[in-house]
């Protein structure tokens, strides 16, 4: 899908078609609820910020300007709300406040002997949720998503050159944290 | 060290030797992570999250410059050949004097027009229950009265039909079969359940065509 027809698409929604918006829901749940979970460690609690980002996104519609990449610009709205909620509500944050609990997923087997591939990724998990927030993102949304600099720079409200920097320092405090904190 | 530390995770990978990394061993190490971040699993969301978030909407009622601003700003393809250029200047002229005019008056137009009721749109319910006596259509349209609202049925097809004029946006609704049983559109695409343990269907209303349900 390509940014003509999602704007095709919100064209649609801003003319009073809502059922033009499931398209883009289905299309960018999965990054969007990803990314609730990396910032909650909870699954319920990703599921309702996931709900409540594309219905603010869908609030602010109006406001998204024709011609960008939609999925920036949601991933903004989504992380600016998520924030929002989790501080009035004073709700957990899975960042850098709180380091050393795991999410529900990543529980390490004591027993496990060989490092296969899923330790691995559990161990970038792990190393992942240790790191600040902005850090965290920024790599996330480069290598993971693999968004360009341009869309990252949108994404978190940065500069481009800030993006840049923030990637290659989170990618570098990553390695260092998996290498035992040096 | 525990050993299944992160500590551990690149040291076994790449620095089995234990000597200091050098340039080429940290690239291959940011390489392997970028590798691993890549194809790090995700988690599946809630298969039903889609029709939650869209039950939730309202469906956008547009300003008359809002409308223009998207009209303006959305892409088309023009030919221009002299034959077609006088006929081409007169629409547009026309359309300049239209937009003036709409921008004198539209604004108080519109209002009126949602007063007095008539920005109504048609929408056609029909329900398949050959069996039934009686039917009607109850829902947030009618506060859920059937009284006036009783569906005719097409004896040769065996289908429950009324039509209704309802105002753009988000309603719920119900049949009501029989004068007891309350019975979901089985063709809705959207459902909520009410307090009363009965399942409403939900239809959004909206401009230039007629809904069919």
């Amino acid at each position: 899908m390509d940014a003509s027809d999602e704007q095709r698409i919100i064209n649609k929604v801003l003319k009073g078609d809502t059922n033009a918006f499931g398209i883009l829901v289905k299309r960018y749940q999965k990054p969007i609820f990803n990314l609730m979970y990396r910032m909650t460690g909870s699954l319920d609690e990703a599921a309702e910020l996931t709900q409540e980002a594309f219905i603010k996104a869908y609030e602010k519609l109006e406001h998204f300007q024709p011609g960008k990449k939609f999925f920036p610009w949601l991933y903004a709205v989504g992380i600016n709300h998520a924030k929002d909620l989790i501080r009035k509500n004073k709700r957990h944050l899975y960042s850098e406040e709180n380091s050393e609990k795991l999410p529900e997923s990543s529980h390490l087997s004591d027993q496990q002997d060989s490092m296969n591939d899923s330790l691995d990724f559990q161990q970038i998990q792990n190393a992942l949720v240790g790191m600040p927030l902005k850090y965290r993102e920024a790599i996330i949304l480069r290598y993971h998503e693999e968004m360009s600099m341009r869309d990252i720079a949108q994404a978190l409200q940065i500069s481009v050159s800030a993006a840049k920097m923030r990637v290659s320092r989170g990618l570098e405090m990553l390695r260092r944290t998996l290498q035992g904190g040096e | 060290m525990n050993k299944n530390s992160p500590g551990n995770f690149l040291k076994s990978k790449i620095d089995v030797s234990g000597k200091d990394l050098n340039e080429q061993d940290k690239m291959k190490e940011l390489l392997h992570l970028t590798r691993m971040l890549r194809n790090m699993p995700d988690h599946e969301p809630p298969p039903n999250l889609a029709d939650t978030v869209l039950c939730s909407l309202e469906p956008k009622k547009l300003s008359v410059w809002r409308r223009l601003y998207l009209w303006a700003v959305s892409p088309r393809s023009i030919t221009i050949s002299p034959v077609r250029l006088i006929p081409a200047a007169a629409v547009s002229l026309g359309l300049i004097l239209f937009v003036l005019f709409n921008t004198l008056s539209g604004h108080k137009n519109l209002l009126s027009e949602n007063e007095r009721g008539e920005d109504l749109v048609p929408v056609t319910f029909i329900l398949h229950y050959p069996q039934a006596q009686a039917v009607s259509v109850i829902g947030s349209f009618n506060r859920w009265n059937p009284a006036g609202f009783e569906m005719r049925k097409e004896k040769e097809k065996d289908f429950w039909v009324l039509e209704l004029k309802l105002p753009k946006g988000r309603h719920e609704y119900a049949f009501l079969v029989n004068d007891k049983e309350v019975v979901a559109d089985p063709n809705a695409a959207f459902r909520k359940p009410d307090l009363f343990g009965n399942t409403n269907s939900i239809i959004f209303v909206s401009d230039g065509h007629e809904n069919s349900i």
